[in-house]
């Protein structure tokens, strides 16, 4: 017998302990995935309806073996959201509810509008939920959404979630800062969210998955319409597509910038990559103005003209597009302004302000609509495509 | 005496007895027939005895002074004593017993029967020498010693084991190997008590600081130029009588790593083929716990798609994922074995059997699922880069903890088991030298041959953590 | 007994791992409650009253050299009083241990795996634990050896993926604090984690060639340093309104990583290597108790110790505090005056008493003369 033998069962009880972790383990198919969660008001009552979209994994299997061929499985709950879905699932699910995997989240307009803080609280609050995934505003009834299969992309979630990465890279309408933790984050300091607004083309969902034996991809599938603007943690109005565009550029909230301009009764596209956006906040005297400089380096996509290409021609598409940027954005700004939204968010740059006399200024809760607000935007072509001078219809 | 000698040896049927002279008084040889050279028997013992002797002394120590002085042999020995009688007996000696007197003569005759050089068989490189060690001490010390003709070359023999009477010869560079390392190892040799040492690995069990490791802390090897290699850097090499396999010492854990090829090809693919196999250890160990707590607890780590494939893979699978693994590691584990005992010339059934068996029929008979095949053959696969066929043997022992610690309580499991194994690599200690090294302790110098195979040119000093009386090469 | 011996930069990586360890978790998000986007300079005036105090203790040892807090206890203070005194670090450390354990079981339940109960974690990590303990202080110092470069990649690359999401604006307006209020309310700051490193009184005379005294400064400047880095870090990543609302902001930081929709999730993997740092944490506070312990009642072998302490702080670990709310609440209210007894009031106790027994023997002497 070695000396110390006693340490021996010490160490067998201890480790007899590791079987107490096994309350943990979960098999991947005890899992119910999810995809992509909507939530709605049901009625008039203070509950509200909770979709979940969970994957059927035999259905994008890509083994062999024929998989079926519904791809994705919608579970309607009605009930208080603050309720455990732990609580309400198993009635109806054979499987643990899994979280940690979906895309996105679709919220109906009328429960946008009544306030989203409940539900800010119910995905952080947990770990195995999460507030990084997208947050979308559904114009159309949700349960059309929810209960449709769309082609191409087998999981609806995952195309939202593409939809909008892909407009962010091509086209700056939407920015991928549109998901709930910028909602928290923005709820608090009294900033506006901008959230897109999708919708659903088609009379009624289509449930069935034959759709997918359909030509038409654009019928009955889910499509992007405009933004949803959030004061605090309610929605308060739309926006239309240029409009996103506008608010994506002035609050450095995008990557690209696409714009069509009218030159010599021709068109002709610009498309900026990285925009330099310089903010800054100047008290004369009683007036605050609020000075925007923006640089942008842009490329020319597609040039319609009949005149040959010159530098000249080219200094004259370069002050168009300031030009159409400062108008545009003014126009953008007074709109918004009547409506009572502070898109560039001068309430909370003045909270920024140290000193006494702003504090003063950011007490005056509309102190914002009273700024002036100065836009100049410097740029430069950089690229051209391939043609050189457009082909000449004679 | 003569009387005497023969009753300790017992005479069984290859012990001879040739009375060479019959009067006036009885000169013998006695020797063991099986283990002598008959010819040089013949021809330098018998005859000049028979033949060139002169006439017959009344003196028995006028022979004996003629047998002595006249008779050509390699190694003469004079024994009085009846215990170094029969000893040098049983080395191949022939014994002159003169009548009368108490002192005998031993002369060399051995010739035991040995293994032509060949490769070695368990360490193979593709370019470099393809000598290894064979089972005859005194080829093996001439094996060392056409390589390194350095006159500070010391052999120190140290006989071990009651019944089997074993050499061990302790092999250093005196002006090079740290003395402290060199006592250490002398001293422990010396003080084994032990019938029997069949195999340099006996010697190891003795020599090994700790009793519960599944890491060795002593280098084996088959090929002179490694140990050559090795004492030049300090080290303390131990060869035994009737093994191929010599021992190092002290070892770190990072040497388990390196290969003698690492030296013979270009430093830019000797680093990058070490990293290889560190990466090789760290798959064998950790991807089945690693695959098991991911899967079983952990599953959000998986990008989506690759969850949803193992989703739809393990439909229908009757294994929790914990078992699956278990029960394929341990097939896989009988496989091996069997390929390793079975006769070579059934060995080809055995290996199409076994991946028939095990990858596709399992599968298609929806006992396991595909991932989980993957798993335990890159594990499997990984597990034999190792150079050290005693470290594979290691890695085995722990991916099964590993695999244990996953499947009971996931990540938090593994990374205790992480903790627990880097303790106990870390308290190791191999002849004064940390196990660890240069890692923990850091040791900044030594890592050009550690990680990394820095070019010749850059590896100027010795590695310190050996401890050499030499810093410079 | 203890014939091994540490590096003077193993000392120092145990010092910097050992004021991280837990603080790294707990402290960022407290702080950002209560200080708001000023929250990155309270650590630093911790970490500058916490050097005045190691100084002290640097000074203290100085004066006993080769001797442990222990150790000092019976030679100034006698036999009796000074095993009193001793059992009464020996009690502080293995408080200090079971607050780490409920820390990381409290950790490990809300993240990760939160249906096992604690318990598990707690006495696997104190197992393993013990392990390190009873192979000694040189083993504790190679391993932190190891892993704490791990660690601080760990962290680099965590803060690296995330810097796209950083933004300036979070820090605005600068300094507004009010200094003498924010020091008051955050006073549990100097306690936990700058008082707790008086545990390393004990390691003192355990350091190779007695250079203890640089190690240990540099562990406690880099510490505080790195404390008030990694708040100003979460500040600009998160921000003030996620951050002050969440138990651990520093898991939520790692939750949100995203490469390129294909590595994400990785929190569970990024903890883990955390957890190395609590480690550390553990195993040195761990060791002093037993260490404590030993040379009190003169035992020979940790291990006799080291076992049946797993059981009374895996007890006490769970006993303490019912919930992280309680906790916090004892932190903010007491732990500064309890830790203020340990750190500096019984050092100087210590101090004063040998003070006046060498002028006792110099005037006895002098008399006798």
């Amino acid at each position: 017998m070695p000396p110390a033998i006693w340490k021996l069962p010490v160490v067998v009880i201890l480790a007899s302990f590791l079987l107490a972790g096994c309350w943990d383990m979960k098999e991947i198919n005890q899992l119910a995935i999810v995809n992509l969660i909507g939530v709605d008001t049901h009625k008039n009552t203070d509950k509200q309806e909770l979709y979940y979209q969970v994957i059927n994994p035999k259905g994008i299997a890509t083994q062999a073996g024929a998989p079926e061929k519904a791809t994705v499985y919608t579970y309607r709950f009605i009930e208080r959201l603050g309720d455990q879905f732990e609580d309400i699932s198993p009635d109806v699910i054979p499987r643990q509810l899994f979280t940690q995997h979906y895309q996105a989240i679709v919220v109906s307009e009328r429960y946008a509008k009544s306030g989203l803080r409940e539900l800010l609280n119910f995905k952080e609050g947990h770990p195995e939920r999460g507030t990084n995934v997208y947050l979308l505003v559904s114009d159309a009834p949700i349960d059309r959404i929810m209960d449709s299969f769309i082609p191409l992309e087998p999981l609806p979630g995952r195309s939202m979630r593409s939809i909008i990465e892909n407009q962010s890279e091509m086209t700056g309408r939407i920015s991928t800062h549109t998901r709930m933790k910028d909602l928290i984050e923005n709820m608090e300091t009294g900033q506006i969210s901008v959230f897109p607004i999708i919708t659903y083309i088609g009379e009624k969902s289509s449930e069935n998955s034959n759709r997918l034996e359909h030509i038409q991809g654009t019928n009955g599938n889910i499509a992007l319409l405009g933004g949803a603007l959030f004061i605090h943690d309610r929605m308060v109005g739309k926006l239309t597509k240029d409009e996103m565009k506008w608010y994506n550029l002035l609050n450095r909230k995008h990557e690209r910038f696409l714009e069509t301009l009218v030159i010599n009764g021709e068109s002709v596209q610009v498309k900026t990559l990285n925009t330099r956006l310089m903010k800054k906040l100047e008290l004369h005297g009683e007036e605050l103005i609020l000075h925007i400089q923006i640089f942008a380096n842009t490329n020319l996509i597609f040039n319609d003209q009949k005149v040959p290409t010159t530098t000249t021609l080219f200094n004259q598409i370069e002050a168009e597009f300031n030009q159409r940027i400062q108008k545009e954005s003014q126009r953008f700004i007074e709109d918004s302004r009547k409506k009572g939204w502070d898109v560039l968010g001068i309430q909370y740059l003045l909270h920024l302000k140290k000193g006494a006399q702003w504090k003063r200024l950011a007490e005056d809760k509309d102190r914002w609509k009273k700024v002036k607000v100065v836009i100049s935007s410097h740029n430069k072509i950089e690229t051209i495509g391939s043609l050189i001078s457009p082909y000449k219809g004679e | 005496m003569l009387d005497a000698v023969l009753q300790k040896l017992s005479l069984s049927m290859d012990v001879a007895v040739y009375p060479v002279v019959s009067s006036p008084y009885k000169i013998s040889l006695v020797y063991v027939s099986s283990i002598v050279d008959k010819n040089q028997l013949l021809q330098f013992v018998i005859r000049p005895l028979t033949e060139h002797m002169p006439c017959v002394t009344d003196d028995p120590a006028e022979s004996f002074r003629w047998c002595n002085e006249y008779l050509p042999a390699a190694e003469k020995q004079q024994a009085s004593s009846v215990q170094a009688c029969v000893e040098g007996i049983l080395a191949g000696k022939c014994l002159i017993a003169i009548d009368g007197l108490s002192t005998c003569l031993l002369l060399d005759t051995a010739k035991f029967p040995t293994r032509a050089i060949s490769e070695p068989t368990a360490e193979t490189s593709i370019r470099g020498p393809q000598e290894g060690f064979t089972e005859e001490l005194e080829i093996n010390i001439s094996l060392i010693r056409k390589r390194l003709r350095d006159p500070r070359l010391h052999f120190e023999k140290i006989i071990i084991g009651h019944t089997t009477k074993t050499t061990s010869s302790v092999v250093y560079i005196s002006s090079i190997a740290a003395d402290e390392t060199v006592d250490k190892i002398c001293s422990r040799l010396r003080s084994i008590q032990t019938d029997s040492v069949l195999e340099s690995s006996y010697l190891e069990e003795w020599l090994q600081e700790t009793i519960w490791s599944p890491f060795p802390t002593l280098l084996n090897t088959e090929r002179p130029d490694v140990v050559t290699a090795h004492l030049l850097e300090g080290k303390v090499a131990i060869l035994t009588e009737g093994t191929p396999t010599a021992i190092l010492a002290p070892m770190t854990f990072f040497q388990m790593f390196v290969t003698p090829e690492d030296y013979y090809q270009r430093a830019e693919f000797a680093t990058l083929l070490r990293w290889l196999r560190i990466l090789s250890f760290l798959l064998a160990v950790f991807t089945p716990g690693l695959y098991i707590s991911i899967v079983s607890f952990n599953q959000e780590l998986l990008p989506t798609p690759l969850l949803i494939s193992l989703a739809a893979q393990r439909e229908g699978v009757p294994f929790p994922a914990f078992l699956e693994a278990l029960l394929m590691m341990t097939i896989f584990e009988v496989l091996r074995e069997a390929g390793l005992r079975m006769p070579r010339i059934a060995g080809q059934a055995i290996s199409i059997v076994g991946a028939l068996v095990v990858g596709e029929a399992a599968v298609a008979a929806g006992l396991v699922s595909t991932g989980m095949v993957i798993v335990v053959s890159v594990t499997a696969i990984a597990n034999f880069v190792a150079p050290n066929y005693s470290f594979g043997i290691s890695q085995r022992i722990i991916q099964f903890l590993f695999l244990f610690l996953a499947g009971f309580i996931g990540l938090f499991g593994l990374l205790c088991g992480f903790l627990l194994l880097l303790i106990h690599l870390v308290s190791l200690d191999s002849f004064g030298t940390a196990y660890f090294a240069p890692l923990a302790p850091t040791v900044l110098s030594d890592w050009k041959d550690t990680l990394v195979r820095a070019p010749k040119k850059w590896m100027h000093t010795m590695p310190r953590i050996f401890r050499p009386k030499r810093k410079v090469r | 007994m203890e014939s091994k011996s540490i590096t003077a930069w193993q000392m120092f990586l145990l010092v910097f791992s050992y004021t991280l360890g837990t603080a790294i978790f707990l402290r960022p998000g407290e702080l950002i409650f209560t200080t708001k986007q000023d929250a990155w300079l309270v650590p630093l005036w911790c970490g500058l009253a916490g050097t005045v105090l190691a100084i002290f203790w640097l000074l203290l040892a100085r004066k006993f050299h080769g001797q442990s807090i222990v150790q000092i206890c019976l030679t100034v203070l006698g036999k009796k009083a000074g095993t009193l005194f001793g059992l009464l670090y020996a009690w502080y450390f293995i408080h200090l241990s079971s607050w780490v354990v409920r820390n990381l079981g409290d950790f490990m339940s809300a993240t990760i795996m939160p249906r096992t109960p604690i318990t598990a974690f707690h006495l696997l990590f104190l197992l393993v634990c013990t392990y390190a303990v009873i192979q000694g202080i040189r083993t504790i110092g190679r391993v932190s050896e190891f892993l704490t470069p791990l660690i601080f990649l760990t962290f680099s690359l965590v803060w690296i993926t995330r810097g796209g999401d950083w933004n300036f604006e979070r820090f605005l307006p600068v300094f507004e604090l009010n200094l003498w209020k924010s020091i008051i309310e955050n006073r549990q700051m100097l306690a936990f984690p700058f008082m707790e490193t008086s545990a390393f009184l004990m390691i003192f005379p355990l350091v190779h060639d007695g250079k203890y005294v640089k190690p240990f400064l540099k562990g406690v400047v880099l510490s505080s340093l790195t404390l008030s880095l990694v708040t100003f870090l979460t500040i600009g990543i998160l921000g003030v309104v996620r951050a002050s609302h969440l138990t651990y902001p520093l898991f939520t930081i790692a939750k949100e990583i995203d490469f390129g929709n294909f590595i994400q999730h990785v929190e569970a993997t990024t903890t883990m290597f955390w957890i190395f740092a609590i480690f550390v944490k553990l195993t040195v506070s761990f060791y002093c108790a037993t260490l404590a312990l030993c040379q009190l009642f003169h035992i020979q072998q940790r291990g006799v110790v080291a076992f049946p302490l797993i059981w009374l702080i895996a007890g006490i670990a769970l006993s303490d505090h019912a919930n992280v709310v309680e906790m916090m609440d004892w932190d903010h209210k007491y732990d500064f005056a309890y830790q203020l007894l340990y750190s500096l009031f019984i050092p100087l106790l210590l101090i004063a008493v040998s003070w006046v027994r060498r002028n006792h023997v110099r005037h006895g002497s002098e008399e006798s003369v």
